[in-house]
């Protein structure tokens, strides 16, 4: 089973605006439940270890909640699905 | 006494879920042995005590290894000071030399003076930058500990706070449950703003909710309040027929 061509980069960029700002998976994954997620926080961690894929509209909705809570952040944002070019080849793994 | 938190059921098996919470029973048995290793570890200890305090300063779980203890223990609450107070408020050890001549705590000293405790160290236990509470050791003879016993007592109780940082059970349900209430909370309104949306436009759920997500972005709200706006529209609205523009 393959990631769309867009995953890989929307989780590398969500992971990096989670550490940027020092939230929790934890923390994440009880905000995206609150905005209406439907995968657990093992699934969500599994995820941003690269370990397994997620439709797009969890997606979205893991980067609104990182979006939503470091509202207040000068970090980097979490891009949506639609903001990445899908012409970028899927790419394998980050050193 | 025990403050109720709405969702207190909820939110406590959630923190069980979640690994953070152990019974009581397992704190009190936590505390327990922690107050016999520290009294048979540190030389010249007759009697040690652990206490977690909520913040309010009032013990939520306590170990000793005497009743002395106990007692001199629960006096340092019943007066509101003591070494033990000072130690949690301050954040730093304290150590008396001596019970009988000590100045600083005029009532606690007056009231433990029949007791057999003359030196006392206490240790606040710090997780997180936050003191939970004190270790304190008691000794029957004046000057019996110094300050490398206190530096002693703080390498216990460093990783021994970390640890009941997790096992404290007055505190957990309080932290999760603020938490939990306002996602239990935002997640109904949004699901309740998808209903609305599927039903108005016919579409499925995910779409409805996409549809949520597309108008949070375009107007910089958080998917809260375009749900929030979408509830009040209906509300408004409560006998609006079929014909009205905001199909």
């Amino acid at each position: 089973m393959g990631f769309d061509s867009s995953e890989p980069e929307q989780r590398r960029r969500l992971q990096a605006a989670l550490t940027a700002a020092q939230v929790s998976t934890g923390d994440l994954w009880l905000y995206y439940f609150g905005i209406g997620g439907s995968v657990g926080e093992y699934e969500v961690e599994a995820y941003l270890q690269g370990l397994l894929s997620l439709p797009e509209l969890q997606r979205d909705l893991l980067a609104m909640a990182a979006n939503e809570l470091f509202n207040d952040h000068a970090g980097p944002r979490a891009p949506y699905a639609d903001e990445l070019g899908s012409e970028d080849p899927p790419r394998s793994e980050e050193p | 006494m025990i403050k109720k938190y709405p969702l207190d059921e909820l939110s406590t098996a959630l923190g069980r879920i979640m690994g953070l919470l152990l019974t009581e029973e397992k704190v009190d048995h936590a505390v327990q042995h922690l107050s016999r290793a520290v009294r048979d570890s540190i030389p010249g200890t007759v009697g040690a005590g652990v206490s977690i305090l909520d913040p309010h300063a009032r013990p939520v779980s306590s170990g000793f290894t005497g009743s002395v203890v106990e007692r001199a223990d629960a006096l340092q609450y019943e007066l509101v000071q003591g070494p033990c107070l000072t130690a949690w408020a301050t954040q730093e050890s304290i150590l008396i030399h001596d019970v009988a001549t000590e100045a600083r705590w005029p009532n606690w000293s007056a009231a433990v003076v029949d007791f057999p405790i003359r030196s006392v160290i206490s240790t606040p236990l710090i997780a997180d930058g936050q003191a939970i509470g004190a270790m304190k050791i008691y000794a029957a003879t004046p000057g019996a500990f110094e300050d490398a016993t206190a530096a002693l007592m703080e390498l216990f109780a460093s990783p021994a706070a970390t640890l009941l940082s997790h096992i404290q059970t007055a505190e957990t349900p309080e932290r999760i449950s603020a938490g939990l209430q306002s996602a239990l909370f935002s997640r109904d309104l949004i699901n309740r703003a998808c209903g609305i949306l599927m039903e108005r436009h016919t579409i499925a759920e995910d779409a409805a909710l996409q549809q949520l997500m597309r108008q949070a972005r375009a107007t910089c709200s958080t998917l809260k309040e375009v749900s929030a706006i979408v509830l009040a529209g209906v509300a408004s609205h409560p006998r609006r027929g079929s014909s009205d523009g905001l199909r």
